[in-house]
């Protein structure tokens, strides 16, 4: 399996890419259009360089290529079944996938999304979704209800301690049609933060066309949901498919991050009297870790199993009146047998 | 009430929207404007014809789809512009095309087909075979009778079972613009003018009888429209047998 960037900008972007195939024990290049390479001169990101890929080494490598972007007839990613060899295509943050690549795409797919405002997600956490979909066994295909808010559980974003991590995770809440999350902000990195992290844990969700309300929670503070499920990346409880989540807003789906908090040893109690586990399907135990990451694989599966309305029908518009003007059926009839010669003749 | 427009007749309300398409229905006074585009007209300045659009063309669209071989169209552009024009305004008020097209490759020989009207403001005349038609079966006698009317030589065969119907010199064109082009116009008169353009405004027999009558009137009231020089090239080769 093969994740490859089209035109990525944003180094960062880039490097969560990078670790988001290692997730799934696929191999991330980036076709650099845009500078990616020139662009390495942040000091927060560790030295290294992105592989390339041109064109043509793309075309020799598999021979199916999935274009994952909302093109014209791009069909869901969920139930789709990719097989074991292929190339997973993402595009530019902005721009998406030019069409070079995108006429190279064998098949075309995308994440349905919900939000009339925020139609996409971030690109790193795009891909871990579409490895996580193409990578596993293929699911069921997003559920059609008449009203899917009263199956969507409540969310609660737990510990973040990155404003880039937390302000992506709370675009993809929005994009899968969430109104409205809880979050414990521990570490201050939304609530009563610094003006720069403010602006750009904002800018990393979208603020500005974002309509999700987000709800300050104060740490340790109890609850008391009829049940509360926790979504790890350690094999503790059910695989994340096979949990239902569905269960309307009397439930709650804690996000922790784990990179700050032990999903072991924490005291899940203050949530929920019953406490369920439900872990991501992954292959290797040991990646770098990234909270959109892992959040945004739970949330497109929670939004899966939780649907979405039917496609309104548009009444049929009355047919226009049509008069035609013709012979009329002739009165039939019987045949006679005639000769050769007889025809001949006449 | 007397000048309201809403109750213009329909000749006075054709022409005037043919050729201000686009003013408030509450510019101007009638009485005067009627009397200057009478005097426009004596002196020749005002044309009862539908004005240009931006493009140059005029907003009704002949469209003439080649016929098969073996049949022709037997009227032209110009047959049916002449037409129009002698029957005024009033035919031609939300006219929209008249499409000269071929008949649907599974329509069967023994159920011709001569025309159609769409609403809004879509006539289609049907290419027909060369004559003489040859039809399997007996022809019903409304349509016989309509056929000598307009002066075929039909001719019934009953050892074969056939009805042969000639058409000389010029009577099928004069069948086709003055009986069928006729019809489908008083088809489109009657919808259109009850200004619910999409919705079937009366029952079929009503709409058919309207139509009829409609011919009837005009035939009575028409001058004999003259053939165009080089007109009558026929698609295709020989004769057709149905």
């Amino acid at each position: 399996m093969l994740l490859v960037g089209d035109g990525i900008e944003n180094p960062a972007n880039a490097l969560t890419m990078t670790h988001a195939a290692a997730m799934f024990g696929a191999t991330c290049r980036f076709r650099d259009t845009k500078g990616l390479n020139l662009n390495l001169e942040n000091p927060t990101l560790p030295e290294q360089s992105f592989h390339p890929i041109t064109r043509p080494e793309l075309q020799a490598l598999h021979s199916r290529i999935i274009a994952f972007d909302n093109l014209p007839g791009a069909r869901d990613v969920y139930g789709f079944r990719a097989g074991p060899d292929f190339t997973v295509l993402l595009g530019n943050e902005r721009r998406g996938l030019s069409h070079a690549l995108a006429s190279l795409a064998t098949d075309r797919v995308q994440i349905p999304m919900l939000s009339r405002r925020i139609n996409c997600l971030n690109v790193a956490a795009a891909s871990a979704v579409a490895l996580n979909y193409l990578c596993n066994p293929p699911v069921g295909p997003m559920a059609t209800r008449k009203d899917p808010r009263s199956r969507r559980p409540e969310l609660l974003l737990l510990g973040a301690c990155d404003h880039f991590e937390l302000g992506s995770t709370i675009r993809s809440a929005a994009a899968f049609g969430w109104e409205r999350a809880f979050i414990e902000d521990s570490h201050r990195v939304w609530f009563n933060c610094d003006r720069g992290i403010r602006a750009e844990g904002r800018a990393a969700a979208r603020r500005a066309r974002n309509e999700i309300l987000l709800v300050p929670c104060p740490p340790a503070s109890t609850y008391n949901y009829p049940q509360a499920i926790v979504v790890t990346r350690q094999e503790i409880g059910m695989p994340l498919q096979r949990t239902n989540f569905a269960a309307g807003p009397n439930h709650l789906v804690v996000i922790p991050d784990e990179s700050q908090i032990d999903v072991t040893t924490y005291d899940w109690s203050r949530f929920s009297p019953s406490v369920k586990f439900a872990h991501l399907s992954l292959p290797k135990t040991d990646f770098p870790y990234h909270y959109r990451l892992v959040a945004t694989i739970a949330l497109a599966e929670i939004s899966r199993q939780v649907g979405r309305p039917p496609a309104a029908k548009r009444p049929a518009a009355p047919r226009p009146p049509i008069y035609d003007y013709d012979l009329g059926r002739i009165a039939n009839v019987a045949g006679e047998l005639v000769a050769l010669e007889d025809l001949v003749g006449y | 009430m007397s000048r309201s427009k809403h109750t213009d007749p329909k000749a006075i309300r054709a022409l005037r929207r043919t050729r201000w398409p686009f003013d408030k229905r509450c510019v101007g006074d009638l009485t005067l404007r009627r009397k200057i585009d009478l005097q426009l007209e004596v002196a020749g300045i005002l044309s009862t014809h539908r004005p240009p659009n931006k493009n140059g063309q005029s907003r009704l669209r002949i469209i003439i789809q080649p016929p098969r071989r073996g049949f022709h169209h037997p009227v032209g552009k110009r047959d049916l512009l002449e037409l129009l024009d002698s029957l005024g305004p009033i035919a031609r008020y939300g006219l929209r095309s008249i499409e000269l097209a071929r008949a649907s490759v599974d329509a069967s020989i023994s159920a011709l087909m001569f025309g159609r009207y769409c609403a809004p403001g879509r006539i289609i005349l049907y290419e027909q075979p060369l004559p003489p038609w040859r039809l399997h079966g007996r022809l019903p006698s409304a349509s016989l009778r309509r056929f000598e009317h307009a002066g075929a030589i039909v001719k019934t065969l009953p050892a074969l079972g056939a009805t042969l119907i000639d058409w000389p010199d010029d009577t099928l064109r004069q069948f086709v613009l003055e009986d069928i082009f006729l019809h489908e116009l008083g088809h489109h008169v009657l919808q259109h003018y009850k200004g619910k353009r999409l919705v079937r405004i009366a029952r079929t027999h009503d709409h058919e009888a309207f139509a009829n009558r409609f011919v009837e009137k005009h035939q009575s009231s028409m001058k004999p429209v003259p053939r165009p020089i080089g007109h009558g090239e026929e698609h295709g080769e020989g004769t057709v047998l149905p």
